[in-house]
């Protein structure tokens, strides 16, 4: 079917002035937060409930056409099209329900920002499990799709690990609801149950198995105090920030530990006099934050580390994702968000060294290198500032030489976006993962129309 | 077609990196902060209020902008439309630039600032006028009244001073002047009324241009991209002002007074004069006691920041301090305020939807706030509230800061 002749259809689901094909709207879809190629789908869809995202998922399902969801489109390549519907939820942007009274438990539609929930959570003296990398404009349903990565995560893990439900509406357009909330009688107080984990297809699923329309997350009460510490490190002294990095997660100290370079502080104007920094966010009683800073600081001075007080804590932990809007600094708004990558913390220093020495041949100066980490797993985000259009095609060399180099190593793994999906998604996945990948996606979405560059042979090729 | 208004702010327009701030909240959501005390807004943008799409965003702008720089997009009337739906209220530079302000205010170190999206729409507009393509026909209706008879209601100017209370004589030259623009001249009259009654009671010595006065030019004319019409309006407007002797002007509307005080200097350089907001002045009458606010207010009220008074005269403390002067009043703040105020919509007959759209979330938000009077200091946001109001039932009083003040001097 063409787009002329679905665009009515698709008005008559979510009206009229939902529904945009114009070229106006088509280039302004076209770009996301990353500075990737523009690429233009054929029409924009803002669905208002969960009913239309299902029947605009049975169209696009009966006419083959394929389907791109789009949030807060603060992940790098996953939110443009150069073909098909872009299904923008952003009207669907309600919380639901707060029980901050039994379960401690939230619903929001998938579109809600994080902002929003956030302020709303933080009046009411809560908090989500984390707080999400790119600060929070996401929206919930994105933040599922791509994990849940960010601050607060050393304490209760990847937000998506706190998901007790979530109402999916799959590409052929049924409602599914995951969970306990997958019974008749019961609301998504918890994730597990009687049955496998179907919550887990969808996590990290990037838009590929179905659209998230609603998110029910657990939520935690608000440390009554927080505070802030900064171990820094020689170059020549990994070994004593993995060492103390250790140290610091079994003493069970931190909300936040942040493993980052002095890139951030170069960019805000502080003098950092060490290369590498641990900084961390650490919540509870007061009493009992002044004694964990303590701690942190008997092994900044065991392990070489030297303390460099709290500013960049503070920073970090107001600024949210600071250093992603710090870029937007005269004549460097377009960054590489490379997204995610996951990593042992032995891994960093090569990881580390790669990142600085490939930007540095291609004399790409503005960057720096932050990441999250629970216990001894990383989750690094990488972030280069270029010019556009001048330092383009060197950032694109450098990116994939990156890349070569930091899927080639042990304990290694992308994210979400990387420069090829297949060479490093697809490509190094062991056959039989991938085979029950292809089977779960082949047997949720048998036409391959949603996000289908996530899992591109999916339903075409056997 | 030529973008030469648009190569000049070129960066900003690469600058944009398309995050969604400006439309989708803050960087910071958790409080205490040590720099941003009240909860953020998060209906922030006026044009993606009525609008879900991201196209009417400062991220769409500037892809827009974007895109016609590079050839990717053709001008036609639905694109001058889309360009022309943004109010310029700014919140959007100040969202974008929320983490400089943290670190400027936490460390001191200036560091940059956020995209300028509402100079890449002037600019934009610019280019379209020059190539004959903008603007829309409300804005042009407009612009050929304000051309014809000075002023944007198409009125006679020998009626600019109609308003004058009677038995009230006010000179034609004078140190301070009072810029009175079209709105209270013309529409609400009563706030133009109650700052004359007050300046008159409190003895200070004030001239009007009368029908020297012509619009200032800048909501209307520079904001459309008429560039060229503009600069007749200021030229005028500052030859008379200084011819009246001033060295002092003052108006109630806070984007004349943005515009004389801002705008003007960019087109004939150095003004000889100063410009204050009505707000201020009555904060140094209240100061130096030439002000009596004998007369109890029961009243809760909330102020509402106009964008042009807040964002960028950083007139935010002064209306505060002459409402908490008044006996008996109560302030309370909506979410959104002083630099990060949330617009009231500010284009009635250009935008009409998208004002009243905006000036009903603000009246929902004074009403959260618990407030029973809007307050305000710029005669757009008068207007669009009071319509707003009656479009709800809501019984939301609206007034300008001068009605109060009259009000609690017993004027």
């Amino acid at each position: 079917m063409n787009m002329n002749e679905l665009k009515p259809l698709l008005q008559e689901i979510v009206g009229a002035e939902n529904v945009s094909d114009d070229p106006i709207s088509l280039v302004v879809y076209s770009r996301d937060y990353s500075s990737l190629p523009a690429q233009k789908a054929n029409i924009v869809v803002l669905p208002g409930c969960t009913e239309e995202v299902s029947q605009i998922m049975r169209l696009a399902n009966r006419t083959d056409t394929p389907v791109t969801v789009r949030g807060g489109a603060t992940t790098a390549a996953l939110c443009t099209s150069k073909e098909g519907i872009i299904l923008d939820l952003n009207r669907m942007n309600k919380i639901l329900r707060i029980d901050e009274d039994a379960c401690l438990y939230l619903t929001a539609q998938g579109g809600t920002s994080i902002y929003q929930i956030t302020k709303e959570l933080d009046k009411r003296g809560f908090i989500l499990a984390g707080r999400p990398m790119f600060g929070p404009v996401a929206s919930i349903g994105a933040w599922v799709n791509t994990v849940g990565i960010g601050g607060n995560c050393s304490r209760y893990g990847y937000f998506s690990e706190n998901v007790t439900g979530i109402e999916v509406v799959l590409p052929s357009g049924e409602i599914v609801r995951t969970g306990v909330n997958g019974l008749q009688n019961c609301d998504p107080y918890c994730r597990y149950t009687h049955t496998s984990d179907l919550t887990g297809i969808f996590i990290g699923s990037r838009g590929s198995m179905g659209v998230v329309t609603e998110v029910s997350c657990r939520i935690f009460p608000k440390p009554q105090s927080v505070g802030f510490i900064t171990l820094g490190y020689k170059d020549d002294n990994f070994a004593g920030l993995i060492k103390a990095s250790n140290l610091i997660f079994r003493h069970d100290i931190p909300d936040t530990i942040d493993i980052n370079d002095d890139g951030v502080g170069k960019i805000i104007g502080i003098d950092i006099p060490v290369p590498h920094l641990i900084t961390m966010t650490i919540g509870g009683h007061p009493d009992e934050v002044v004694r964990k800073i303590k701690v942190c600081q008997e092994i900044g001075a065991e392990t070489g580390g030297l303390d460099l007080g709290p500013d960049m804590g503070k920073l970090i932990y107001y600024g949210g994702a600071l250093t992603a809007y710090i870029y937007k600094k005269e004549g460097y708004g377009h960054l590489v968000f490379a997204d995610s990558y996951w990593h042992s913390l032995e891994a960093y220093p090569h990881l580390y060294r790669t990142f600085k020495k490939t930007l540095a041949k291609y004399g790409l100066t503005e960057n720096c290198i932050f990441g999250w980490f629970m216990k001894g797993v990383g989750c690094s985000f990488p972030i280069v500032a270029y010019k556009e259009p001048e330092q383009r095609e060197a950032m694109n060399k450098a990116w994939t030489e990156i890349c070569d180099d930091w899927f080639s190593i042990p304990n290694s793994a992308p994210g979400m976006s990387v420069t090829s999906t297949t060479k490093y998604n697809l490509d190094p996945l062991k056959p039989t993962h991938y085979w029950l990948l292809r089977k779960i996606k082949d047997a949720i979405d048998p036409k391959n129309i949603m996000n289908s560059k996530v899992i591109p042979y999916a339903g075409r090729e056997k | 077609m030529s973008f030469n208004h648009l190569e000049k702010v070129k960066d900003e327009v690469y600058g944009c990196s398309i995050c969604g701030q400006c439309v989708q909240g803050p960087v910071d959501p958790y409080r205490p902060n040590p720099v941003f005390h009240d909860y953020m807004p998060d209906k922030t943008c006026p044009m993606r209020e009525k609008d879900r799409f991201l196209t009417y965003s400062a991220a769409g702008m500037n892809t827009i902008a974007r895109a016609l720089l590079e050839g990717d997009l053709e001008i036609t009337d639905e694109v001058v439309d889309a360009i022309y739906e943004c109010v310029l209220c700014g919140h959007c530079e100040t969202s974008c630039g929320e983490v400089f302000h943290l670190v400027r205010t936490m460390l001191g170190n200036d560091i940059g600032h956020g995209v300028k999206t509402p100079d890449v729409v002037r600019a934009l507009r610019a280019d379209l006028v020059k190539a004959g393509a903008g603007p829309t026909e409300r804005v042009k209706k407009v612009a050929a009244a304000i051309e014809r008879g000075h002023n944007r209601f198409a009125r006679a100017q020998s009626d600019r001073t109609a308003w004058i209370p009677n038995g009230m004589e006010i000179p034609r030259e004078g140190k301070l002047l009072f810029y009175v623009g079209c709105t209270a001249s013309y529409r609400s009259t009563e706030i133009a009324r109650s700052f004359a009654k007050i300046l008159n009671k409190a003895g200070v010595d004030f001239a009007v241009l009368g029908e020297e006065e012509w619009c200032c030019g800048g909501p209307q004319l520079l904001n459309a991209g008429l560039v060229d019409q503009f600069e007749i309006q200021a030229k005028h407007n500052v030859e008379a002002i200084r011819a009246s002797g001033a060295t002092e002007v003052v108006a109630t509307c806070a984007d004349c007074y943005r515009t004389l005080k801002f705008d003007y200097p960019k087109v004939v350089g150095d003004l000889g004069f100063t410009v204050i907001h009505s707000s201020e002045l009555l904060a140094r009458l209240i100061e130096e006691k030439k002000i009596e606010l004998s007369r109890k207010i029961d009243e809760t009220v909330t102020f509402q920041d106009p964008c042009q008074l807040s964002r960028i005269g950083k007139v935010c403390d002064q209306p505060r301090k002459v409402i908490e002067s008044i006996p008996g009043i109560r302030l309370v703040e909506m979410e959104g305020n002083k630099e990060y105020t949330v617009c009231c919509g500010h284009y009635p007959v250009e935008l009409p939807q998208t004002t009243l759209q905006s000036g009903t979330n603000r009246v929902k938000d004074a009403q959260a706030a618990g407030a029973t009077t809007m307050v305000t200091g710029c005669s757009f946001c008068k207007w669009s509230f009071n319509h707003a109001a009656r479009k709800l039932g809501a019984e939301t009083k609206v007034k300008d800061i001068t009605e109060l003040v009259a009000e609690a001097m017993g004027l």
